[in-house]
């Protein structure tokens, strides 16, 4: 890795100042596993690293009658298995339960998790002009592109947001709380997260000198993810889908579902909703909200399997959410 | 007289753990990756980023000002052609891996990139001749010619069902966990090399160092006391181990040398794919009348096949075949010798075929297995004599084991309402597995006056467990137990040994270490029987001690301490040609049955493999403990190869995209099945080896257990969600 | 060496038959098969110093110019 200087401010105030207004120059450094990984590989070549891990108050998790809220420093294996996540946000603790394998879960934070830059093959390998990386563009589009998008529309590159947490955050309506040179401001997760189209801009909407806080969950809905995996272990999924409503005289409201790994950013499934709302929930009309999932979709020359299992995540994470019985587990 | 094995066995076939088992837990065991010498550099290898360039500028002046760095040595200079993305071009040694990588950076290259094929299916459609050159010829298909045996089509003609169809499986790499590399060391004064080598041939790689550097091979040490996995990709000191040393002797310190996970997935070898056209025909009683295939894949830049011709059809005996393969010479990292080369890939083309025919014929595969066996021919411990009784009595085994009676139902049906599908399937594979070494194999007991022994060779232990073998068939000609043997193995000096490879160390090993403990301990006896009163021929060894005939025991240590000021030393070989002369301390050739038992969601494709029944004969089995480790670690890397593995090229940068853990899947500890293994245990025919046949029909049971699930089969391995959907999808639903 | 005579060789030539058999590597079943990859000793690579394939058949021939008799 390109060599740099390595520094552990106490406060934000003082990781604030030592940002850039500009991507590439200086770097965030919270549990490391994304960022080690782009050092290496020369992807990310910051001449400053600044640790977070010094700063108090940037972890843990707090829970009040109306949400949880979580700071950015959290590890992923301490959110997996909080038991208040793990009450009220069982979407939340399943997906951070199946991030990488528990090497990962103990080093990876909440903000590293959002924050992530993506896994394209093509955007992490410092030999091939990636269009994310100055090239004249996307060489997943005509290459090979069996784990991107299938939701492809007006995206100039095509890879998917590699973050399982962002679907379920975004389906609670969470709200992350971030602070730059100008002081605090809130984001909502819906609008968290941007496709990027070149060298200089990222996966998510902060500027290069802001950081995340926290996040905060509102509680009291169903919610659930499920995953479709080729491996169960140490696997990133093929496709992911989130599902959040109030069950009220057995028929869903307020219902949100978010699917991840099917597009540059995690995307709100706004048809399938729509299809669920006011609906008992059951086989019929959770595979009907699967049906509409997949309206719009435009699937690469290798993603095309997904649709498939767009369907089948979000009929199941309804299910789950809803605390059905889980048809395909008999 | 003859020396065989003793006919009452206290250790050898029995469970016992390695004896350096707790070393490796603990992390005590040093790995060649562990060793780090007094004033040690670092070294890293330029590669070509290009699949096919040649080199027109190579400047680096300026990295070998860079800070810290010590030597550099130019191993493709301007104007060579390099023929893969990955490549050797330039090394340079520094003081830390940071500064040779810095270094190794400002060097300044100039290519012209020239065209690249790295599909196999892009050869068929237009071939570049991008290959490396044999004389003038730069083909990329070399097409093979065509092999037959009786009448192909009279046999699909008297068939009552005939099957026609496509399967395959994709490049896999070997993935040994610790990559290939080596530290060199030369000495100040006296042009000593000290190698510490990743390496399956111990002896052979010092050999080849001597070689490459004209020194005596005696002045060459090679030091593997463990390594992490080979699988036949280790063979030597291979480049970058040649430019290690080179680097040491210019910068006059050790150098450390290996390669990254990128470097080691790309350029460290792999196994040779293979896609065909299948057709087999076959009688309603099971017989198959008739079996072609014609098949291609790809040894990258190589030029070996992918499957082994002469074993097609695999393991049946069918009187009418024809075969033929084509190899397609990619611009891609060249295929490598990976456990039971061509094994895997005839296994495939054969046995799906296998389950597919008995589907059309409407009758449990099984029926077909057994018909085509084949026939043994004589008496005796040889292969050929007891091939169909292993077989079936394998299948009888693996059968009770898996549950199939109950189990199997017809591919598709009778399988219940859910989404999950089981099913079950099986496959049949064989190997060789015999003595090797000309010389023969050394082994040196030594006995010393205090009690102890020492057991020396210079094979190595690629965590096979050989250094618990010459343990345990020592200390049961001693008497002892296998943790009082102190086994001194990996080291070029301790005598002559063959590497490791077809499965061949074990039965050259154990049978040199039984000749070398009981000369060892004959000569014992021949020292300390006049101090006891006794003829040596009196003399026998019981657990802990020396017995006399006239009923007086001796223990162990005090019997030793009558060898006075000496040592006692007993030598014993083992080779191919000792294995002809004195049958039956080894043998060769083996039998396996493997059974797989799968659940398919059939709404997402994916594949949960559930249960797999292992079933292995290995001739005499020394320590059954490690048999059984064998297999579970060859039938693992059969569930990833069905499942998992694949290289993925990309045809518009030449490059491989998924050259590490992530995109390359390794099974991790969910994904892994529960392993029943059986032993069949035949001391009768002495040893042989078991590293590799473990490995070969995983996959193709896989296979036919998924098609035994969704009744539609899934043709080409790695068996993805996307594949299994595309045939259910195929199938139109259930 | 076998019956037909000596057949000269290109020292420099190895594979892993020869690695494993030593002189006997025309009896590894992997060699019969064809399923080896050959390596110049010389380069380490499957090329050799005149950038073409080494391999039995090119690596026996006297005349080719990086050729060296045992």
């Amino acid at each position: 890795m390109k060599n740099f200087t390595y520094y552990r401010p106490t406060t934000v105030e003082q990781a604030v100042a030592l940002l850039d207004n500009k991507w590439g120059p200086v770097e965030l450094l919270a549990g490391g596993t994304d960022l080690h990984d782009l050092q290496k590989e020369y992807i990310a070549q910051p001449d400053k690293v600044v640790s977070l891990n010094g700063i108090r108050g940037l972890s843990g998790i707090k829970a009040s009658g109306s949400a949880i809220t979580i700071g950015a420093n959290t590890k992923l294996a301490d959110i997996a298995e909080n038991s208040a996540v793990r009450k009220h946000l069982p979407g939340l603790a399943e997906a951070a339960s199946q991030v990488g394998g528990p090497q990962i879960r103990n080093m990876g934070t909440l903000g590293g998790n959002l924050c992530q830059r993506n896994r394209c093959w093509y955007f992490r390998d410092e030999h091939v002009p990636c269009l994310l990386r100055g090239g004249e563009k996307c060489l997943a589009i005509n290459g090979e592109n069996r784990y991107h998008a299938c939701f492809t529309d007006s995206y100039a590159c095509v890879m998917v947001h590699p973050s399982t947490l962002a679907p379920v955050l975004i389906a609670l309506a969470a709200k992350a709380t971030v602070q730059g040179p100008k002081g605090k401001r809130e984001i909502e997760l819906s609008r968290f997260f941007q496709a990027p189209a070149k060298a200089d801009e990222r996966e998510h909407v902060l500027a290069a000198n802001e950081i995340v806080l926290s996040v905060s969950i509102p509680i009291g809905s169903k919610n659930a993810s499920y995953e479709v995996r080729h491996k169960q272990s140490y696997d990133w999924p093929l496709v992911q889908a989130a599902a959040a409503f109030d069950l009220k005289g057995g028929k869903a409201s307020n219902v949100r579902i978010v699917l991840g790994h099917v597009a540059p950013v995690p995307l709100l499934a706004g048809d399938a909703a729509k299809a669920l709302e006011g609906q008992p929930v059951n086989e019929e009309t959770a595979a009907e909200a699967g049906k509409a999932a997949i309206k719009g979709a435009k699937p690469l020359s290798q993603t095309g399997y997904k649709l498939q299992l767009v369907q089948v995540a979000v009929k199941r994470a309804i299910l789950t959410a809803a605390g059905a019985k889980k048809y395909w587990q008999v | 007289m003859a020396t065989t094995w003793p006919k009452q066995r206290r250790l050898i076939g029995t469970d016992i753990p390695r004896i350096d088992g707790a070393d490796k837990a603990t992390g005590h065991a040093k790995y060649s990756y562990d060793i780090n010498r007094p004033g040690m550099l670092h070294a890293q290898i330029l590669r070509s980023p290009h699949a096919h360039a040649k080199i027109k500028k190579l400047d680096y002046s300026k990295a070998a000002k860079m800070p810290g760095v010590k030597a550099v040595h130019v191993i493709a200079d301007v104007g060579t052609e390099l023929f893969y993305a990955g490549d050797e071009i330039f090394a340079l040694a520094a003081d830390t891996e940071e500064h040779c990588l810095d270094a190794l950076r400002a060097v300044e290259i100039e290519f012209e990139v020239l065209p690249f094929l790295v599909k196999e299916e892009d050869v068929y459609k237009k071939d570049l001749m991008t290959a490396p050159p044999r004389g003038k010829d730069r083909k990329n298909l070399l097409p093979g010619s065509e092999q037959t045996k009786g009448d192909v089509e009279q046999g699909f003609q008297q068939a009552d069902a005939v099957v026609e169809a496509f399967y395959g499986v994709n490049v896999c790499t070997h993935q040994c966990l610790e990559s290939h590399g080596l530290v060199a060391e030369w000495s100040d004064n006296d042009g000593r090399l000290t190698v510490w080598a990743s390496t399956q041939a111990v002896y052979r790689t010092a050999q080849a160092l001597a070689k490459e550097f004209g020194i005596p091979q005696e002045n060459v040490t090679c030091i593997t006391h463990h390594m992490g996995g080979g699988y036949g990709s280790k063979f030597g000191p291979d480049i970058q181990g040649i430019v290690c040393a080179h680097l040491a002797k210019k910068a006059k310190r050790p150098v450390k040398l290996m390669l990254n996970r990128a470097d080691e997935v790309t350029c460290g070898g792999n196994r040779p794919s293979a896609f065909g056209k299948v057709k087999i025909g076959g009688k309603k009683d099971g017989t198959i009348t008739a079996y072609t295939v014609d098949c291609y894949g790809t040894p990258g830049i190589g030029a070996s096949r992918s499957v082994n011709l002469a074993y097609l059809p695999y393991v049946y005996e069918v009187e009418n075949y024809s075969r033929k393969q084509d190899i397609l010479r990619l611009n891609a990292g060249s295929a490598r010798a990976m456990r039971a080369p061509g094994h895997p890939q005839n296994c495939f083309l054969t046995d799906s075929a296998v389950d597919d025919l008995a589907a059309k014929l409407g009758i449990d595969p099984t029926i077909i297995r057994r018909k085509n066996l084949p026939k043994s021919e004589g008496q005796g411990i040889d292969w050929d004599a007891v091939k169909n009784k292993i077989y079936n009595d394998e299948i009888d085994i693996a059968l009770k084991l898996s549950d199939w009676k109950k189990k199997w139902h017809p591919p598709g049906k009778d399988n219940g309402k859910g989404v999950m599908k089981y099913g079950i399937g099986m496959a049949l594979h064989t190997w060789g597995g015999g003595a090797q070494g000309n010389p023969p194999n050394e082994c040196t007991v030594f006995i010393h006056r205090d009690g102890s022994v020492t057991a020396r060779s210079s094979t190595q232990d690629l965590g096979t467990g050989q250094r618990t073998v010459t343990a345990i068939v020592v200390a049961e000609i001693l008497g002892l137990e296998p943790r009082e043997i102190n086994v001194k193995i990996g080291e070029s000096e301790y005598g002559y040994s063959t590497g490791s490879g077809g499965s061949t160390t074990c039965p050259s090993q154990a049978p040199a270490a039984l000749k070398a403990a009981t000369a060892a301990r004959d000569a014992l006896f021949a020292k300390i029987a006049p101090k006891l009163g006794v003829k040596k021929e009196d003399l026998e060894i019981q657990k802990g001690f020396i017995v006399a005939k006239n009923g007086k025991k001796t223990p162990w240590k005090k019997a030793c301490s009558l060898i006075g000021m000496d040592t006692i030393k007993g030598e014993g070989g083992w080779s191919s040609v000792l294995a002809l002369e004195e049958p039956g301390l080894s043998n060769r050739q083996v039998g396996g049955v493997q059974v797989a038992e799968v659940e398919v969601d059939t709404e997402t494709g994916v594949v949960y493999c559930k249960h797999i029944v292992a079933v292995q004969d290995c001739g005499m089995i020394v320590n059954k403990l490690c048999c059984e480790s064998q297999v579970a670690g060859g039938v693992i890397m059969g569930v990833n190869y069905a499942l998992f593995e694949e290289r993925i090229m990309d045809r518009q940068t030449g490059r491989q995209v998924n050259p590490d853990m992530e995109f390359y899947k390794l099974g991790g500890i969910q994904d892994i099945p529960r392993i029943t293994v059986h032993m069949y245990d035949m001391p009768e025919r002495g040893v042989i080896g078991i590293g590799e046949p473990p490995t070969i029909s995983t996959a193709a049971a896989i296979g036919n257990a998924i098609f035994n699930a969704i009744g539609v089969r899934v043709p080409i391995a790695p068996f993805t969600p996307e594949r299994v959907l595309a045939a259910l999808a195929k199938k139109g639903g259930n | 060496m076998n019956s037909e005579g000596y057949k000269p060789r290109c020292i420099h030539l190895s594979c892993k038959s020869m690695v494993v058999y030593g002189d006997d590597f025309e009896n590894d079943p992997d060699f019969e098969a064809g399923l080896v990859d050959f390596q110049c000793t010389k380069t380490m690579k499957a090329q050799g110093p005149d950038g073409e394939d080494a391999c039995l058949e090119s690596c026996s021939n006297p005349n080719r110019s990086c050729f060296q008799e045992f």
